[in-house]
């Protein structure tokens, strides 16, 4: 077997994974979730829970949680094609002065996941929806290092 | 290293990977244990660090596992307790069945293995084409290198050397989450280093690349494939790649169950040694 060979074609795959051509006529991932309304409800949900959670609550107190709701659905419509414009602080000014923890960002993506598949939502558009807010986490996250 | 040293190493990570508390990062995120006892696939080390311990904790993991191929039989276990999610410390102690060979003959090996991540986040650099990578150093010991000695193997303990890239690439094909991942082992092991290391053909440390790629089929179950390259340093018996097939399944946050396919090549002589894989782990 050709060593050498193999190691190469596994960069070029390497660097290839993930770029996967979108068909230009694809819906946006805004669309194929459902629209404002599951956005609305898988958001919601996620929020209700990380706001009542004893593990997480303490990052919403004194915060209006319908404002926090709204925003996100908005940057979430803005980040998967949905035509709007965010309008709210960038997250590490969200979040800072919180000092999230690792341990409570995971709690919340885990119940994001869950409102997802919940309200339906296939593991394709789940999974895109969590590539596109993954990198968040450094920003989130900050203010614990 | 010596045995009091070991065992006293043993005892430590097996107590710390009982009492460690409870990590909070994402479920599959700690992997399974490779043969070895890291935190990777079924033969592979990755660069995750065991258990579910965040930056602020400590987690850990315990597994079995049982590889049964035509003429031997090798059992695996161990536990891992993961620092900070940037130190992995691991104990395992591996039993070689080779009654084919010679009748009632039984292999033993310990290992102790240290793991550091040095950069990159695997699950969340989902904007950067970075993976995670870790460092990590194996040290295995045959408990009776007498045998190993016997069929040309210079020495009875060794430490493997090796640095591992991991990335998951969520959505990466058709919507599913794909983990890659690439290893390079410095290493004189012969089979692992179940017959000991180095040998009449080569004593020399030889770079072997390890490769794993899994597909996520959902966020709990994971259809993978790797591959192993080894030395081959014995005269009296040829060695070859090991690869495997493996499904892993989360059935709780806490337990996996993986079942594989494994081709370990020719063994101590016998060819085409294939048969099932078949791993039980406890995450934390």
């Amino acid at each position: 077997m050709n060593d050498s060979r193999i190691l190469a074609a596994l960069a070029v795959a390497w660097g290839l994974a993930g770029c996967a051509a979108v068909p230009a006529n694809e819906p946006s991932l805004y669309a194929r979730l459902g629209g404002e309304p599951v956005v609305k409800r898988v958001v919601g949900e996620t929020i209700d829970r990380a706001s009542t959670d004893p593990r997480t609550s303490r990052s919403f107190k004194d915060v209006k949680l319908q404002n926090v709701k709204d925003k996100i659905v908005e940057q979430i419509c803005d980040l998967a094609g949905g035509g709007c414009k965010y309008s709210g602080d960038p997250m590490d000014k969200v979040h800072k002065g919180l000092k999230n923890t690792e341990a409570e960002m995971a709690l919340v993506v885990q119940w994001l996941r869950d409102a997802l598949e919940r309200a339906g939502v296939h593991d394709r558009e789940k999974n895109e929806l969590l590539r596109l807010l993954a990198p968040m986490k450094r920003d989130i996250t900050a203010g614990s290092k | 290293m010596s045995a009091r040293m070991r065992s006293v190493l043993a005892a430590g990570v097996l107590a710390f990977a009982g009492a460690a508390g409870a990590g909070d990062r994402l479920i599959v995120t700690g992997g399974a244990h490779q043969v070895e006892g890291a935190a990777g696939g079924g033969i592979v080390p990755w660069a995750l660090i065991a258990g579910y311990g965040t930056r602020d904790q400590v987690g850990g993991s315990a597994f079995f596992t049982h590889v049964d191929v035509d003429d031997f039989d090798l059992r695996s276990f161990g536990a891992a307790v993961g620092f900070y999610d940037r130190v992995e410390v691991s104990f395992a102690k591996q039993r070689f069945d080779a009654g084919s060979v010679i009748p009632g003959l039984l292999l033993r090996t310990e290992t102790i293995g240290v793991k550091l991540k040095l950069f990159g986040d695997a699950v969340y650099d989902q904007d950067s084409a970075w993976p995670q990578v870790a460092i990590g150093a194996m040290h295995k010991h045959n408990t009776d290198s007498t045998i190993p000695k016997a069929v040309g193997a210079k020495w009875g303990s060794d430490t493997d050397f090796y640095v591992s890239a991991t990335k998951l690439w969520l959505a990466g094909f058709l919507g599913r989450n794909v983990l890659g991942n690439l290893t390079l082992r410095a290493t004189r092991a012969n089979q692992f280093g179940l017959l000991g290391f180095g040998g009449d053909k080569s004593d020399s440390y030889r770079m072997q690349p390890e490769l794993s790629v899994a597909v996520m089929l959902s966020d709990r179950t994971a259809l993978g494939v790797e591959h192993r390259w080894k030395p081959d340093n014995l005269s009296a018996f040829k060695e070859e790649d090991a690869s495997d097939v493996f499904f892993a399944w989360f059935p709780h946050r806490n337990v996996a169950l993986t079942a594989a396919y494994a081709r370990l090549g020719t063994i101590a002589g016998k060819r085409k040694q294939d048969g099932a894989y078949l791993s039980i782990q406890l995450t934390h």
